[in-house]
């Protein structure tokens, strides 16, 4: 295949589904700047890789893959930098409009997901994407019955600390 | 909150903000672009103050044994000129190395990748640090012996501050090499212990 051909379908692929790369950076970065590093190291990443990407599995499996390899890997880097989170995100809820109470919820959601450690945020997330164990195990290189049991004490864990976030 | 209630919120919601924040085919190549020349820069700039460190260490520890310049102290200079460039190579190898990994394998697979790459630089780095450092303060001492032969006390002196000073090196080199990559590798075994925990 030629370079302009794997150039035009990667990105037609990456436009299709970089709805995952967004949703990654906001699980794993808390500020607008750090999510838009993220989003251009899983960008730049998925596109280093894409030329040895076997399409016997699914794509969106493999972008989950480095797209969750890219954030984890790089978690040093944003810790290292000043946190402005909470002004980030002031800014960034008070430009959402007040009827849209499932965003609020979300919002929480988020605000819960970043209280967890980096590998629990991966098992969450991938659950909320709605992946099934299979996947999962392929996503992150354990079992499904092992993922099934952590991801019943983590999905306990996030209750206990929305229910907190409530009160 | 129920947990199954925020899931089927998660991905509509999420669709919504990634609509507005699509971006267009020509926005995802600047970004690539960028980032090639991002990751080229910061490799460039590591090795700029890396070789500035290593200069102020030559000038530091040459000024002295290369007073009155013979032969001898041609081919000493030329030797450690040698391993310099020895060691310039094995950082930026190493740095290109590092910032091109590929983790396409699973994320234990990839922890576990990324732990053995820092170690292996970690070791480079302390191995072609030591082999210039050592080289250059054997010679020194055997321009030094030589010089004050007749003196024992002096040699004694010049060989103590000679092992003194390879142990320093050592232990500057290992704190040095444990502040660049080893906070990041202990950060990722974390990851991989808390991974693979039952």
């Amino acid at each position: 295949m030629h370079v302009e051909e794997l150039e035009a379908e990667f990105i037609d692929l990456v436009n299709r589904h970089q709805g995952i790369i967004h949703r990654m950076c906001r699980v794993y970065a808390a500020t607008a700047s750090d999510r838009q590093d993220l989003f251009q190291d899983i960008l730049y990443n998925l596109w280093k890789s894409y030329p040895a990407f076997k399409h016997e599995a699914a794509f969106t499996t493999w972008m989950y893959r480095i797209a969750l390899n890219t954030a984890i890997t790089s978690l040093r880097k944003f810790k290292r930098k000043p946190q402005h989170v909470e002004i980030d995100e002031t800014i960034e809820n008070a430009h959402r409009t007040s009827d849209d109470s499932g965003g609020d919820d979300i919002e929480l959601l988020h605000q819960a997901i970043r209280k967890l450690n980096p590998v629990e945020r991966a098992l969450i997330m991938l659950y909320l994407e709605d992946l099934s164990h299979k996947e999962m195990s392929e996503v992150l290189g354990l079992t499904p019955s092992n993922i099934g049991v952590k991801l019943s004490r983590i999905k306990s864990k996030l209750q206990i600390l929305l229910r907190q976030q409530e009160l | 909150m129920n947990l199954d209630e925020l899931k089927k919120n998660w991905k509509q919601e999420s669709a919504a903000q990634a609509r507005e924040k699509q971006l267009s085919k020509e926005e995802i190549m600047q970004l690539l672009q960028d980032k090639s020349t991002d990751i080229r820069r910061k490799i460039r700039r590591r090795l700029r103050t890396e070789i500035s460190y290593y200069v102020i260490i030559l000038v530091l520890l040459l000024t002295n044994a290369l007073q009155g310049l013979n032969l001898t102290k041609v081919l000493y200079l030329g030797f450690i000129l040698l391993l310099f460039g020895m060691l310039i190579a094995t950082l930026s190898h190493k740095s290109r190395q590092l910032r091109s990994v590929q983790l396409t394998g699973s994320l234990r697979e990839s922890l576990t990748y990324m732990i053995g790459k820092l170690d292996s630089t970690m070791k480079s780095y302390m191995a072609a640090y030591m082999a210039l450092m050592v080289s250059m303060v054997v010679l020194l001492e055997f321009f030094m012996v030589a010089k004050h032969s007749g003196e024992p006390a002096t040699v004694l002196l010049w060989l103590a501050g000679g092992f003194i000073t390879i142990a320093l090196s050592y232990w500057c080199g290992k704190g040095y090499v444990r502040r660049i990559l080893g906070k990041y590798k202990v950060q990722l075994v974390s990851c991989l212990e808390e991974l693979q925990a039952s």
